[in-house]
């Protein structure tokens, strides 16, 4: 089904759009005097306003009949918590807390016989549903808590692992002195839940120490394993710096190496995975740690950079986008080929950012205002033509601003614009088949030094090249019909789409990831998984990941299956084959972060994890 | 800002919470999952988490709203979890691979035109709807509860709203349709009578 779709933010759109969320918000509680003012006179002169207000109330009314029926739980349920609960104090007791068991004797007090007995650990399997387990419930050492399990001699079973051919995950952690550690690990099997029947991701995985100079904000490995990218932020904006760290493949081992790791000569080129455990590089320690590592490269600084750096497929560029650090423009786009002395900005609109590389070619996204100018800093005075003074109901409208994206063949500087307008961001997939892109304008953040999502929708497309686009003939990207063969010309050769289109199809699918203000979206080397983190703001550090499937023949939207909906990551995650990895933020449960990996075999999907540790990179 | 991790104090105050608001909880998780067995699973793990994580709660007077937040994380987990489908086979007991007589006779119950559009909306925006219509929660409550921002609860809720409305009207057409289909069949019956 192909979803209604807006190319155009209006202000009178807008302006409903507004209306329709004070009145949501109003029947959450009374709005403030301004917001109350402009909606009142608003929906004196909108119908279709004064419509969804009645609707919506309907709604309400009709939901609250649900109070009617206030579900019961069920009698034993203060038992089994109370039994779990006890499980767990026990656990973080240890032999010394037997006082402290007693002091909380009203946990155990009425728990039933056999009361938690068919709440024993149950992992549902075989095609259907999934439920979430609840931990074995374990008789106390004391006579306090009297709980029977229904086999207390046996274990519960645990789930088969699921053995996948996934590609390496690589992650960086601290080490000490101020130096990080780089893991690179096999996943070769994942649990259908983490950790119950797999071994913790990396345990058996030696780890490399590599000096990296002060805190870095983010780091990229290079596809031969042989350099990493890494961005750090100083204390003045002079000394924002992106450098570029060697790491050995070969030669002595760095002075904190543990004796019993592997030689460095155990690399394996990225082509031919290594075998487990995979060893890591190696980069000689400095001896300042405060500053930029010997033997680095500093390819760009004092600027900032904005998203992440990423290496062309053949490893021979690098590509990012950055600002000054002081923030005095917006962020262009930089170029580094590997072996120079220095990234070279090659925009000068100070508004344009990388998105992604399509094998060798860059694609990246510029903002626009009306007259085709760039916007440079969001919070300049080059507003747009369409300024929000031209009426008094867009007085409320954020700025709204276009985005154009387009192809750099970086050896060439060839530019290609995309056809279509209100792209931003675009990824494709590796068989250049399929993107995912904003389809929408931006508005400036509250700070002014960056954008974030306006109107739109995050959308799945066909992609079109001249001379490799499919037949008009062919399904939406979301139609589930099996693809159809490209219409013959009279000479027998496939018809290609016209020449003039270039990047999406202009069919789009939206994508449901919930709300966003910000988006990354990387496509697996296999073409047939989408992951995109999603997150409110473009300063949230935290937000959350999604995982699409598509079929494999036709590219369509799987509708059947969403292995990620929605999962807290960190900003940075990896998605290749086989697995998807990203680093879960410090959890609820008080947990540190851990590198979480999302394993898939076919339609089998499971999950495998390290051991907490804080300030966990995402590196491949 | 955490305090210190008194046992004694976690286990005394979350025997209070549950003696409190265990029913609202479960309720919550009923409706968001539509499960009474899972629901009372997970309402315990709920209370679990509030016990292992007493020490991220600052103001008790905030308790309920963080009780909520830990119980939508838990539901959306799960929820989560069970799209990741098809797993390896075990050989133990699979509970819940096939739905008993009585769970069939609950969702038969529970499947009313609303209880369906509810079912068809996105989880997060059904968890809005429920903690902001049934469950009382405030703005701010509702922001801490779903781990957002204040603006983005708001923004969620009206698409909520919006998405209702969409799956109510979808479900009166469905209706509709099937009632029509079965006036034509009793016409149909009437005419083969004569």
């Amino acid at each position: 089904m192909t979803l209604p779709f807006r190319h155009r933010h209006h202000d009178q759109e807008a302006s409903h759009d507004r209306a329709r969320a004070l009145i949501s918000a109003e029947l959450l509680q009374p709005l403030g005097g301004d917001d109350a003012t402009w909606l009142a006179r608003h929906v004196d002169a909108c119908a279709e306003c004064r419509r969804d207000r009645e609707g919506f109330k309907a709604d309400q009314a009709l939901l609250r009949t649900l109070r009617d029926t206030t579900p019961q739980p069920p009698r034993d349920l203060w038992a089994r918590t109370a039994a779990a609960i006890d499980r767990e104090a026990g656990s973080r007791r240890g032999p010394a807390g037997a006082s402290a068991r007693q002091g909380r004797r009203g946990f155990a007090r009425g728990l039933p016989v056999g009361a938690a007995a068919g709440v024993l650990v149950l992992l549902v399997a075989l095609g259907l549903s999934y439920r979430q387990a609840i931990p074995p419930l374990v008789p106390p050492a004391s006579g306090d808590v009297a709980v029977v399990s229904a086999s207390p001699a046996q274990p519960p079973p645990q789930p088969t692992p699921l053995a996948v051919a996934a590609g390496d995950v690589g992650w960086v952690r601290p080490a000490a002195n101020g130096r990080w550690e780089l893991l690179i690990s096999r996943v070769d099997e994942v649990c259908p839940r983490t950790r119950q029947g797999c071994e913790s991701l990396g345990e058996n995985t030696p780890s490399r120490t590599v000096d990296l100079g002060r805190d870095p904000s983010g780091m990229t490995l290079s596809p031969s394993q042989d350099q990493l990218v890494v961005h750090s932020v100083g204390n003045d904006p002079e000394a924002d710096r992106v450098y570029v760290v060697p790491l050995e493949t070969s030669g002595p081992v760095g002075t904190d190496t543990p004796p019993s790791e592997p030689p460095a000569t155990q690399v394996a080129p990225p082509t031919e995975p290594p075998s487990t455990p995979a060893a890591s590089p190696v980069v000689t320690p400095s001896e300042t740690p405060g500053s930029t590592p010997s033997g680095a490269i500093e390819i760009a600084s004092g600027v900032t950079m904005i998203g992440e750096a990423a290496y062309s497929s053949d490893g021979r560029w690098l590509a990012f986008s950055a600002r000054p650090a002081d923030g005095s423009t917006g962020p262009d786009l930089y170029l580094w080929h590997v072996g120079d002395a220095a990234a070279t900005p090659v925009t000068t609109d100070h508004a344009t950012y990388f998105s992604a590389w399509l094998n060798d070619t860059v694609l990246a996204s510029s903002v626009i205002t009306m007259a085709g100018t760039p916007a440079g800093v969001p919070g300049a005075s080059d507003a747009p033509e369409t300024s929000p003074a031209a009426s008094p109901e867009s007085a409320a409208a954020p700025l709204a601003f276009h985005p154009t994206s387009f192809l750099l063949d970086p050896d060439s500087g060839a530019r290609t614009e995309l056809t279509q307008p209100d792209v931003w961001l675009p990824v494709v997939d590796r068989g250049r088949r399929v993107t995912a892109y904003w389809s929408g304008t931006l508005v400036p953040t509250a700070d002014g030094l960056d954008w974030q999502l306006g109107e739109g929708q995050l959308v799945l497309d066909r992609w079109l090249e001249p001379g490799s686009g499919p037949s008009p003939s062919e399904p939406s990207a979301a139609s589930s019909d099996p693809p159809t063969e490209p219409a013959a010309d009279p000479s027998g050769n496939p018809s290609t789409a016209p020449l003039e289109v270039v990047g999406p199809a202009g069919d789009p699918v939206e994508l449901d990831v919930g709300e966003l203000g910000v988006f990354k979206a990387l496509f697996g080397s296999e073409g047939t998984r989408l992951a995109i983190w999603v997150a409110d703001d473009p300063s949230a550090e935290v937000g959350r990941l999604h995982l699409i499937v598509l079929d494999p023949d036709t590219g369509t939207l799987d509708q059947d299956i969403r292995p990620l909906a929605g999962e807290p990551s960190l900003r940075r995650f990896s998605v290749d084959k086989g697995r998807l990895a990203w680093v879960s933020p410090r959890g609820q449960d008080g947990q540190e972060s851990a590198v979480q990996v999302l394993g898939w075999k076919g339609r089998n999907f499971g999950e495998i994890q390290t051991i907490p540790a804080k300030d966990l990179f995402i590196v491949r | 800002m955490t305090r210190s991790w008194d046992q004694d104090e976690a286990g005394v105050f979350v025997e209070g919470l549950f003696a409190k608001h265990h029913g609202e909880i479960y309720a919550y998780l009923i409706r968001m999952l539509r499960d009474p067995d899972l629901a009372a699973d997970l309402t315990q793990d709920a209370f679990v988490k509030a016990y292992k994580n007493y020490d991220t709660l600052e103001k008790h007077e905030n308790a309920r709203a963080w009780l909520y937040q830990i119980a939508h994380r838990v539901a959306l987990d799960d929820i989560r979890r069970r799209k990741i489908v098809r797993m390896i086979p075990w050989t133990g007991e699979a509970r819940g691979a096939a739905p008993s007589a009585e769970r069939l006779a609950m969702d038969l119950r529970l499947s009313g035109p609303l209880e369906r559009a509810l079912a068809k909306i996105p989880e997060r925006q059904r968890a809005a709807l429920l903690l902001a219509e049934l469950h009382d929660l405030t703005g701010l409550e509702l922001a801490a509860a779903m781990s957002v921002s204040h603006v983005a609860a708001r923004a969620i809720l009206t698409r909520a709203r919006e998405s209702l409305r969409r799956a109510l009207a979808a479900e009166k057409e469905a209706e509709q349709a099937a009632e029509a289909e079965r006036d034509a069949h009793f016409a149909s019956q009437a005419r083969g009578d004569r």
